[in-house]
């Protein structure tokens, strides 16, 4: 196996199945086999975090997370899973019966819609777009209409409350997101998320070029961040889904698989802005330290060392959300909506400012 | 596979329209709107307008549609009751719209040359990004325009702010 | 600086989490079925019939005086009292309870019944462990089920089963001593009475 075919095993590979599909069928064939792992490896990477999300919150509460259902709980969330199967699904009698069945199913598709434009390794992108990063933007807003959809079609005063404060507080926040990830797309000078890892992928001494070591790109992971953890209403801006004030906002009417979906599509939201993140600031699959070791173990270890650095800093973001979740306690809602246009705003677009004049200046 | 998508996206299109039209519930309504929104966007993209589309799905059914239906949410707006329209609007109307179109279908067919074709400055073939040539006329040959719709929704924002304050 | 609240509160919880898996008596949690709490004297789950010496039965404490299942709030113990007498600890013939039934899913352990006995009959337990699958006929204890030998009431409640014990040893003292005291002199010859 020569370098080059390790390199492309996977377009290699799909090559080879799509040679068993009828030529007519071929497009859509590949569009399936492209789509297929995703839809596999991403749910499962969710049910990972979901135990990790437990463990990790319990150990910072000084108690054991969920230890029962496996060696250290590693199979609850198959028992999460068959318990939300196996529950009752109750719709209210006056509930808009078309909405309220779509309304998790758009959340999840806008979840999962996102990933078809991140690289997960080299030649691991499903499709490589030109505007994949504006494609990615425009599907976080489709999410903000399923909730919205969701509160409205329950037909019920904490739904509706719910939808209201999550669709407000995710538009708003929207616009901080964008403008924290202008930065790195002036940088960078493409939308097309490839090259924008690409770009990062060189070295000067020890340092790795990512956007994250400028001082425009730490400004603007900093921003992204907070940004993004609003827009998946994670804590501490998770008031439209606070138990405490909300009974269960906009998802308090649905119950066993349509729950367990908006569980999918909040987690799978977080698990896509995180590798997100690391594209836009942390080079993607790039290794920080990966050209002072020589290469060892083969093309098949080089080929797979990116995946696993990708993965290894998607699972750091994640523990970041988790420590930050267990840390802060909630915004009250004018605190969560002065924040993000009087505060956000103004450093996005001075950050922005500021880059254009540095970027302009260096020709 | 163009022909497909453009099919299945086509029919989606005017379904939705038509459900907008034909629904009693001003919430049903926004939402088909925003299905026939979405259709639009992906029938940008099958014409190789990327951008476009995305900002179709960012700008119209993110904001605007999202918008609509918080008027409506806020308002309360209920089911519409049917009316009966006059009968003579149906004796003029239905026949004064078929020749409307007729006129109009004949008048583009006929006349298909002289209507050409609009460049965009470059090709939309996919080697230079359409970004990059949007941007580029919209920063040169047509910044006067830009500039000026940029300051009609600053004042539209203005105004939004003038009416929403409380009187002091 | 901006910002130098959240920083504190992370060092802080990170301080948790690591030391979660470094000193082990950060974790405090018992691990249920495996390890337990220490039993506590003074909790109380649902009440059961004290039995003295070995035989349940004959030993049982209780005499359907039915102060209890007057005494009761939600009414969930159901007393038949026996026709018959059968002697008690002391010799003493007692009427018995023939059935004596708590119902547990009524029952709110408000040990009532424990504080009117006049006879340290009926005592609370701890064992909380009672869930059953059987909704309907396994939460009617019968008087079998309910009967537990005094070595357990003084394993539960020691210091509480210690002075049921002084205050039943005296009653039988004097009930012993009045007994001796009234009992009619007999003349020297050597025949022994029963005691």
């Amino acid at each position: 196996m020569t370098p080059e075919t390790i390199d492309q095993i996977f377009v290699l590979s799909k090559g080879w199945l799509l040679g068993y599909v009828l030529a007519a069928l071929q497009p859509i064939g590949s569009a399936i086999l492209s789509v297929v792992p995703v839809l596999v490896v991403f749910p499962l990477l969710f049910a990972i975090t979901t135990v990790l999300e437990r463990k990790g919150l319990g150990r910072i509460q000084n108690r054991y997370g969920p230890n029962r259902v496996g060696p250290y709980g590693i199979w609850q969330p198959i028992a999460d899973g068959i318990k939300s199967l196996t529950k009752e699904d109750i719709v209210p009698r006056t509930a808009d019966q078309v909405v309220h069945f779509l309304a998790p199913l758009l959340l999840v598709l806008a979840a999962f819609l996102a990933y078809a434009v991140l690289p997960i390794g080299k030649n691991m992108v499903i499709t490589n777009l030109n505007a994949g990063l504006l494609f990615f933007f425009a599907v976080g807003s489709m999410v903000e209409l399923a909730v919205f959809m969701a509160g409205w079609s329950s037909r019920s005063k904490y739904s509706l409350l719910g939808a209201m404060r999550a669709v407000a507080q995710m538009i708003s926040y929207e616009v901080p997101l964008v403008l924290a990830s202008i930065v790195v797309i002036m940088a960078s000078g493409s939308l097309s998320t490839v090259d924008i890892v690409n770009m990062q992928a060189t070295y000067t001494g020890i340092w790795p070029h990512w956007f994250l070591f400028t001082p425009w790109g730490f400004a603007g992971f900093i921003l992204f961040m907070v940004a993004a953890t609003a827009e998946s209403n994670r804590a501490p801006f998770d008031l439209p889904e606070a138990e405490s004030e909300l009974v269960a906002g906009y998802h308090t009417e649905y119950s066993s698989m349509k729950f367990a979906m908006f569980y999918m599509a909040e987690y799978a939201n977080m698990i896509t802005v995180a590798c997100v993140a690391t594209l836009l600031f942390f080079g993607g699959a790039s290794s920080p330290f990966g050209h002072l070791i020589p290469a060892f173990g083969g093309p098949i270890v080089q080929a797979i060392l990116p995946v696993l650095w990708f993965v290894f800093k998607v699972f750091c973001f994640l523990f970041l959300y988790i420590w930050v979740r267990a840390t802060l306690p909630r915004f009250r809602y004018d605190q969560l909506m002065g924040f993000g246009w009087k505060f956000l705003l103004p450093l996005a677009m001075l950050n922005i400012i500021a880059t254009s004049l540095v970027l302009a200046f260096r020709g | 596979m163009q022909l497909a998508l453009f099919l299945i996206f086509g029919v989606l299109c005017v379904a939705g329209a038509l459900i907008f039209l034909f629904q009693r519930h001003p919430i049903n309504s926004a939402l088909s709107l925003v299905a026939v929104m979405m259709s639009l966007a992906v029938i940008y993209w099958t014409l190789g307008a990327e951008f476009l589309a995305a900002a179709q799905v960012i700008v119209y059914s993110g904001a605007i549609m999202v918008l609509f239906v918080f008027v409506v949410m806020l308002l309360n707006a209920g089911e519409e009751t049917r009316t009966h329209g006059s009968s003579m609007a149906y004796v003029a109307g239905i026949p004064g719209v078929a020749g409307i179109l007729a006129l109009l279908t004949y008048i583009f067919l006929h006349e298909r040359e002289a209507l050409g074709a609009a460049q965009l400055g470059g090709h939309l073939d996919g080697a230079t990004s359409n970004i990059a040539e949007l941007s580029r006329v919209l920063f040169t040959e047509l910044l006067l325009p830009f500039e000026v719709t940029s300051i009609l929704i600053l004042v539209a924002i203005l105004g939004a702010v003038v009416l929403a304050r409380k009187e002091q | 600086m901006l910002g130098v609240g959240i920083l504190k509160g992370l060092a802080e919880t990170a301080r948790n989490f690591l030391g979660s898996y470094v000193s082990k008596d950060r974790l405090t949690t018992f691990q249920f079925p495996e390890e337990r709490a220490p039993r506590i004297e003074a909790s109380r789950n649902f009440p059961f019939l004290v039995y003295d010496g070995a035989d349940w039965h004959e030993g049982m404490r209780c005499v359907s005086c039915l102060i209890c299942e007057k005494e009761c709030p939600p009414k969930c113990i159901f007393i038949e009292k026996s026709t018959d007498k059968k002697p008690d600890a002391t010799g003493k013939p007692q009427f018995y309870p023939t059935t004596f039934s708590i119902d547990v899913s009524v029952c709110m352990s408000c040990q009532i019944c424990v504080e009117v006995c006049p006879f340290n009959a009926i005592k609370m337990d701890v064992d909380f462990e009672q869930s059953t699958s059987d909704r309907f006929g396994d939460l009617l204890w019968n008087k079998e089920r309910l009967a537990k030998s005094n070595e357990y009431y003084r394993e539960i409640h020691p210091t509480e089963a210690a002075a049921v014990d002084a205050e039943l040893a005296e009653a039988r003292a004097k009930a012993a001593g009045a007994k001796a005291a009234a009992a009619p002199v007999k003349p020297v010859s050597g025949v022994a009475e029963e005691k």
